[in-house]
């Protein structure tokens, strides 16, 4: 056998394939690599050398020149292909046609994503396996589409350990937003958690929301049904600092709060300590009162002065209730147009409410609007000792009633000062543990405090719940879906195909 | 009657005059069928069980547990029947030796290749269109959103067309029918695996680009419920793609 015969061309591109193997497998063995491709471009030289006749002709024959035409060609159309694919997957626009809006954000989380002041960058980590893993891609595709100012990272804390461990994550579906030196742990991929991370992150100072104390208010660390520890949660969720203030202790409201919170009190509150809230408001701050019916706290001179007036009684409500509960029970669908209502969905539930009257006379000063009514067939019963079954013309009081108001003054303030602003609630057990999670009760506290802190942008998302259509067949339903569906349609089918066959075989 | 026209029509013949349309679709209709059923029963049973652990209502629909796993189980039906479909295209024109004269005939290769493809589309079309019997007969006893079931549709259509390109171009590279399906139903699950293989890169520019290959990820939202146009344009893409190589597969035979 000469050179010439020798299979030289098939050991040279074996030999320069296999020193690309060797790299890819130990690229420390650097030496072996060069001595096989320099071997194999030997190889390759002699071939070309050798057999210079047949590559000549073989190039000019005019199935090559097709060939590599068409090679350029198919590399031409998918380097136009790829591009588009590109630029598609980057501006790409959608159409959410699922059952429950799940690709769509809420109209809230687009304000906050045009309101971004920095870069935000999302780290998540979560394996495939984990139950978040869809609900993150899926979610903050859709935030990233919305602003050009997130960047998302998906990282497993199992393969890459020391990301994890730099981060400090100990449980997978745990998210870290970090923007302008902040950091912000998330740990569920709800709308609402993810919207709440980017307000909070991009806002530089927090706003403070105070519970006064001392007249055996619902605490905020309080977390039996009775507390408020699920709402002071939502609220610190929110982006806000939660504190408490006594103001028998304190001679004033603190200066930085943004809203004052009298969360359902008790006992009464002193003639010093509705000074020192009446002060707080005339200078700019937002006051939020929670008044319980059957208490004796003593307030009705300082809402007086605003005009406001608390209703004696307890509200019945004979339409608009609990299903399951009593007259009293009010299950709230009435609302009126106002910030803090438009964009409730849900019903909120009050149990036990008192009714809130307005003085125009006194309160002309102020722009009264209720935010939340009861039903003509409702009325505040005054005797609330025994079963409440009828209204009693002589005694009560007849509905349509606004259990909840909010004021604002009618003159724009003077120019840089705050506008005051407060909304009366007549029921302080809507907050509480044991309510706040029935989704009207969160976003009516959290759109009122949002209303109060003036922070528009500050409003709850309602979870998106599956759509609830179950079915179950009936043995008829369930014959007459199996005869239509898995007999009638593939038997007419074969049906027709034998006829065809046997009409053909007939030919 | 354009070329293109000519070409459909005579396609069309072809499978109406042969049993083996009319198997493949008896046998996809019952599959389509048996599956909705199954995932009915399914879903019944679990909201008893779910109503029964709960004491209330199970939030639950046919939505989510009837037709989005109908459409997503139907990925693989697609995978094992269109290559049956399109197996005899071209390999069967090569066997024939009816190929030179198509070749030779006035019609342009490329409508040769968009007439055979648009044949097989329609017959698939037909196949998809009767199944609507199926969402409409379960419209009678239960209430539940068509929106999704729309995009699942446009789903089922827009893989049934890719499908139906590789299987052309598979046919356009052999005259043995079995080596022509077989080659479309190795190409289509490589294209599916390339998802896993992503996966395996995480989420890696590479692995985004390796996932964003397989039709996976495509098909998986519109049966979800969004339209997304770069999803439309993947499909679309992918589509041409495989037309432009059937196209030069036919064309290099003229090449010697």
């Amino acid at each position: 056998m000469n050179l010439k015969s020798f299979p030289l061309g098939i050991l040279g591109v074996a030999l320069g394939i296999g020193g690309m193997i060797a790299y890819s497998l130990r690229p420390d063995w650097l030496w072996v690599v060069t001595i096989g491709e320099g071997a194999a471009l030997v190889c390759l030289v002699l071939f070309f050398v050798l057999h210079f006749e047949t590559v000549k002709a073989f190039s000019s024959r005019r199935s090559t020149r097709m060939g590599l035409n068409s090679f350029l060609m198919v590399l031409l159309f998918s380097g136009i292909l790829i591009i588009v694919n590109f630029l598609a997957s980057r501006h790409s626009i959608r159409w959410d046609l699922s059952e429950n809006q799940n690709f769509t954000l809420a109209p809230q989380t687009h304000r906050v994503l045009r309101a971004l002041p920095h870069d935000v960058k999302i780290t998540v980590f979560t394996r495939e396996k984990d139950p978040g893993y869809q609900p993150y891609k899926e979610r903050l595709e859709s935030y990233r589409q919305a602003s050009t100012k997130l960047s998302v990272e998906f990282i497993d804390p199992e393969k890459q350990p020391k990301i994890a461990q730099s981060y400090g994550i100990f449980r997978s579906d745990t998210a870290i937003f970090e923007s302008n030196g902040q950091t912000i742990r998330v740990t569920s991929p709800s709308e609402v958690e993810l919207t709440g991370a980017l307000i909070r992150i991009s806002k530089d100072a927090k706003k403070r929301i105070v519970f006064v104390e001392g007249h055996s208010e619902l605490n905020v660390e309080d977390k039996d049904r009775n507390g408020l520890s699920i709402a002071k949660e939502a609220l610190t969720r929110q982006g806000y600092d939660v504190g408490t203030v006594s103001l028998l202790k304190e001679s004033a409201v603190p200066e930085n709060t943004s809203v004052l919170v009298l969360a359902g009190p008790r006992r009464s509150v002193t003639k010093e300590e509705q000074e020192r809230i009446k002060a707080y408001v005339e200078k700019g701050g937002h006051l939020l009162v929670l008044a319980d019916p059957d208490t004796q706290t003593g307030l009705e001179p300082m809402l007086a002065h605003w005009g406001i007036g608390l209703g004696p009684g307890v509200l019945v409500d004979l339409q608009d209730r609990l299903a399951q509960g009593d007259l009293t029970a009010l299950l709230v669908r009435t609302f009126t147009e106002h910030e803090i209502t438009r964009d409730l969905t849900s019903a909120v539930l009050l149990p036990l409410s008192r009714h809130v009257t307005f003085d125009e006379q006194v309160g002309k000063d102020w722009d009264f609007v209720p935010l939340a009514r009861t039903s003509p067939n409702s009325w505040a019963e005054t005797n609330i000792q025994g079963r409440v079954v009828s209204l009693s013309e002589k005694e009560d009081v007849k509905g349509p009633l606004p259990m909840a108001a909010a004021l604002s003054p009618k003159k724009a303030p003077e120019e840089g000062k705050p506008r005051p602003a407060i909304v009366v609630i007549g029921n302080s057990t809507f907050v509480s543990n044991a309510f706040f999670n029935f989704p009207g009760n969160s976003d009516f506290f959290l759109h009122t405090t949002g209303w109060l802190a003036e922070e528009r942008d500050l409003i709850s998302i309602a979870p998106k719940e599956p759509a609830l259509r179950p079915f179950t067949p009936n043995p008829t339903q369930e014959l007459a879906l199996i005869y239509v569906q898995v007999i009638f349609l593939p038997l007419v089918t074969l049906l027709t195909g034998i006829i065809v066959w046997r009409k053909r075989r007939r030919l | 009657m354009t070329p293109v026209q000519a070409v459909i029509a005579k396609e069309l013949r072809g499978y109406f005059v042969s049993p083996i349309v009319y198997v493949v679709g008896a046998v996809f209709l019952l599959i389509f069928g048996l599956l909705s059923y199954l995932y009915v029963g399914f879903a019944g049973a679990q909201a008893i069980q779910m109503m029964q652990m709960q004491g209330g209502l199970a939030q639950i629909n046919l939505n989510d547990l009837v037709f989005r796993n109908l459409f997503a189980s139907m990925r693989i039906v697609l995978v094992i029947i269109l290559p049956i479909l399109t197996m005899r295209l071209f390999a069967e024109e090569r066997k024939l030796r009816t190929f030179e004269f198509l070749m030779t005939s006035p019609i342009r290769i490329n409508e040769i290749v968009i007439g055979k493809f648009v044949s097989a589309f329609l017959v698939y079309l037909a196949l998809v269109g009767l199944t609507i019997l199926v969402p409409t007969v379960l419209m009678l006893f239960s209430d539940f959103d068509w929106n999704p079931i729309w995009t699942g549709y446009l789903g089922m259509v827009l893989l049934g067309a890719l499908f139906i390109s590789v299987g052309l171009f598979a046919s356009a590279l052999t005259e043995n029918q079995i080596v022509a399906a077989f080659v479309s139903f190795g190409m289509l699950l490589t294209i599916w695996l390339i998802a896993g293989l992503g996966s395996l890169f995480g989420d890696s520019t590479a692995g985004r680009v390796i996932s964003y290959v397989s039709y996976m990820e495509h098909y998986e939202r519109l049966v979800r419920g969004l339209i997304d146009t770069s999803d439309l344009i993947y499909f679309g893409s992918g589509l041409a793609l495989m037309l432009f190589l059937t196209h030069r597969v036919v064309e290099s035979t003229s090449w010697k």
